[in-house]
């Protein structure tokens, strides 16, 4: 098996280290640099609870392997908040009573992040459907959907249902039953 | 879980790649891993050797030519989702890379992975159908240009490793895609997408591409259909076409052509969240859907 020295900076911090090839990212994370935010929950692509940021955008790290990351900008929610100040996503988790056990919401945060980079003000929907990545078990997402909605440029503007589902001749849905 | 041992390695460039595949054809090629990777971390394969795709600038981009828009096999699913250039001139591709499983996920998997594994129940393989894309593989013996309706294919072949691969498209060992290429069709085409979605997995249940023209007197004269999730693998529905093509579009020609799909001759695959007999049920059902939701577009 092939062992390889990697570079990533995570969280403004530059890491080097050597890995053999079949490591996964989320235990690249948690056992070398002890980053215990990234957890592992299903470990098969489903949950979201290992959701870190590659290059600036949110992945699930139990389906990337810590070689596939050399030279990248990784980003865990160790380095969300500033000189102890909360992010104001997770004052809003905080405020909003956007978790319970917390299990989910290391990774919740990071995948909002991207959300909110992509979609400054998202609707209800966009919200809903970008969650589809990340489970939580306890919360029923109600109150996490209205942090991440508060946090919005314009918070509080009508939720537009079909916002993105439409554009020029074409169109895909989702049937969830029939 | 953690996959078996295997050597890995990063080419730069299209070259150094082939130079790696002619050294070792068996090597198997790493994309978003989005499929490989999870099927190596439960150990249903066994790969010896992967060559991460990732760090060749031949595969990646999305450009539009005269006649042809090209996609680069390692352009992810998201990026495809958010590409300006396909909003305008092929929006059906970022209007169904949205309702492909998650966001995260979709910003890690490929449109050439998914058509490389071609999983029966993903959703570029038919999405890839309707449009009539082109697919291009460079291979350590040149290259060539395959279309999509001789790309799937249905063969099992033992692997090395005693496990049972299905082989599903024509892609060859040490070959590689490199991009997609999909004609621009003269005229107003009328495009959609409509899946039934497994709500944890994310695949399609059914998946339903169309791709059909109207002229003015609402005539269809031109038709591409295809399925996915119904059968091993994904298929055109050339017998509702057929149907279509040089009728007026009416309620009752797309009742009639969306029950005719339901008669392909497939095999209709079932596992516990969708048997045989409800797919092929429910295949009709949402035919009928895409087809008004394409037309009705066309009328507003």
């Amino acid at each position: 098996m092939s062992e390889h020295a990697i570079t990533v900076v995570v969280n403004g911090v530059r890491h080097q280290g050597r890995v053999p090839s079949r490591k996964l990212l989320v235990h690249y994370l948690r056992d070398d640099l002890r980053l215990t935010s990234v957890h592992v929950g299903c470990d098969s692509t489903q949950c979201g609870a290992c959701t870190v940021h590659v290059d600036g955008h949110a992945v699930k790290s139990c389906t990337v392997l810590a070689v596939q990351a050399d030279g990248s900008t990784l980003g865990t929610v160790e380095g969300v908040a500033t000189d102890g100040v909360l992010h104001p996503l997770q004052q809003a988790f905080q405020d909003c009573h956007a978790l319970q056990c917390g299990f989910c919401t290391p990774g919740m945060i990071m995948s909002s992040l991207d959300l909110l980079e992509r979609y400054p003000d998202p609707s209800d929907a966009q919200v809903r459907a970008w969650l589809k990545g990340n489970f939580c078990r306890c919360t029923g997402y109600q109150h996490i959907i209205e942090a991440i909605r508060s946090v919005g440029h314009g918070s509080g503007s009508v939720p537009n249902e079909h916002a993105g589902t439409r554009e020029g001749s074409a169109q895909a849905r989702v049937c969830h039953g029939c | 879980m953690i996959s078996c041992e295997f050597e890995y390695c990063k080419p730069d460039s299209l070259p150094a790649l082939m130079q790696i595949l002619t050294m070792y054809p068996e090597a198997t090629l790493l994309a978003g891993g989005h499929a490989l990777l999870p099927a190596m971390k439960s150990r249903e394969i066994r790969p010896e050797r992967l060559v991460d795709l990732a760090a060749i600038p031949e595969l990646r981009g999305i450009r539009r030519g005269s006649d042809a828009i090209q996609i680069g096999a390692m352009v992810t699913t998201a990026e495809v989702e958010h590409s300006s250039l396909l909003k305008e001139a092929l929006p059906l591709l970022p209007d169904a890379a949205k309702v492909i499983s998650d966001p995260l996920i979709r910003n890690r998997a490929t449109i050439g992975g998914s058509l490389a594994q071609a999983e029966p129940s993903g959703d570029w393989p038919a999405i890839a159908l309707a449009v009539g894309a082109i697919i291009h593989l460079t291979g350590v013996n040149g290259e060539r240009a395959v279309p999509i309706d001789d790309f799937f294919q249905i063969e099992t072949t033992p692997a090395g490793n005693g496990l049972a691969v299905g082989r599903r498209t024509v892609v060859a060992r040490s070959e590689v895609i490199t991009h997609v290429s999909i004609p621009l069709v003269q005229g107003e085409v009328r495009r959609s997408y409509l899946k039934r979605m497994h709500p944890a997995s994310g695949f399609a249940l059914i998946g339903v591409a169309v791709a059909l023209r109207l002229d003015q007197d609402r005539r269809c004269d031109w038709c591409r259909i295809a399925i996915t999730g119904a059968a091993s693998a994904a298929f055109r529905a050339l017998k509702a076409e057929r149907c279509l093509v040089g009728t007026a579009i009416s309620g009752e020609i797309i009742r009639e052509a969306s029950m005719l799909a339901g008669e392909e001759n497939v095999e209709f695959i079932g596992d516990p969240f969708g048997s045989s007999a409800y797919r092929r049920q429910m295949l009709p059902v949402y035919l009928r859907r895409a087809l008004s939701t394409a037309i009705e577009s066309a009328l507003v």
